[in-house]
């Protein structure tokens, strides 16, 4: 028997994410083929792979590889989530970074400025070039708490390789540590030092 | 999820954007706020981007409370 994973147009994690399922599913020795259409996400599958005794094979046509696996069974247990075998390499990122200050843009009314705040990282997505990273801090925090759409925004353009950082300070002056959904908390120390670096800022 | 499975919300203003965004929340559909695409206006503005499967139940809650909008598929 045979199963496909079809993971052509996703970006990573959900490339591993549906091949560590698709591990857990299938039976002893069936053999399951996952296709991906990038090499990065490729790479991170082989190495998840890999790294959980699993064989496979792996060939390549037209920038389609495709991954055919003898399974080990329903009891595979793999040694780390596979989204920490996630890394990005994307050539779309450049030397920008986005600062957001609030979260909202610009002043004013502040429920129009929130949505432009959440026009304007759901379009970053597809414009040519995106930032290195974004920087949040004050309410710019609460962008990134669980349950909002802003902070499925930032982890798409996360998942894109955009890094998030969020100001320390701020998470705790919100209290919103345990809800946080995206973004490395980090200090005023290492802020200052990339709005000072001399790179492109961008501020909405 | 391709853009095929997307729709999109124009308004009118953007005070109806943000209404209807308030409509969508409380009937627990996923959605985006995103800038109108330039084919649709070259004005600056933003519109509702949704599942084609959640179509029926936004739109019944949109006529529900009176909010005028065309709906078109995303990205053509």
């Amino acid at each position: 028997m045979e199963r496909i994973v079809d993971c052509k147009g996703l970006l990573c994690p959900q490339p591993l994410i549906l091949t560590k399922r698709a591990l857990k599913e299938v039976v002893k020795g069936e053999i399951l083929k996952v296709i991906i259409d990038n090499a990065t996400s490729c790479q991170n599958v082989t190495r998840f792979l890999t790294d959980n005794n699993i064989e496979f094979k792996t060939s390549e046509a037209d920038g389609v590889y495709t991954l055919t696996i003898i399974t080990p069974g329903a009891d595979f247990s793999p040694k780390k989530e596979a989204e920490e075998y996630c890394e990005i390499s994307n050539p779309k990122t450049v030397s920008y970074i986005v600062q957001i200050t609030s979260d909202f843009i610009g002043s004013g009314n502040e429920d129009l400025g929130r949505i432009l705040m959440k026009g304007f990282l759901n379009t970053l997505p597809d414009i040519e070039e995106l930032p290195s990273e974004i920087i949040c801090y004050n309410s710019g925090v609460l962008l990134a708490k669980k349950g909002t759409d802003t902070a499925k925004s930032l982890l798409k353009l996360k998942n894109m390789g955009v890094k998030i950082t969020l100001c320390g300070t701020c998470v705790d002056f919100y209290g919103i540590k345990e809800e946080i959904e995206v973004g490395e908390i980090s200090n005023m120390l290492y802020i200052a030092e990339k709005l000072t670096s001399g790179v492109k800022v961008v501020k909405p | 999820m391709s853009r095929e499975d997307k729709l999109l919300i124009l308004f009118e203003s953007i005070h109806k954007v943000m209404l209807a965004e308030r409509l969508i929340v409380k009937i627990y559909k996923p959605y985006q706020i995103i800038p109108v695409p330039k084919q649709y206006s070259s004005e600056c503005g933003m519109c509702i981007e949704i599942i084609s499967s959640d179509k029926d139940e936004i739109v019944a809650e949109l006529q529900r409370n009176e909010i005028n909008f065309n709906i078109v598929k995303r990205g053509l």
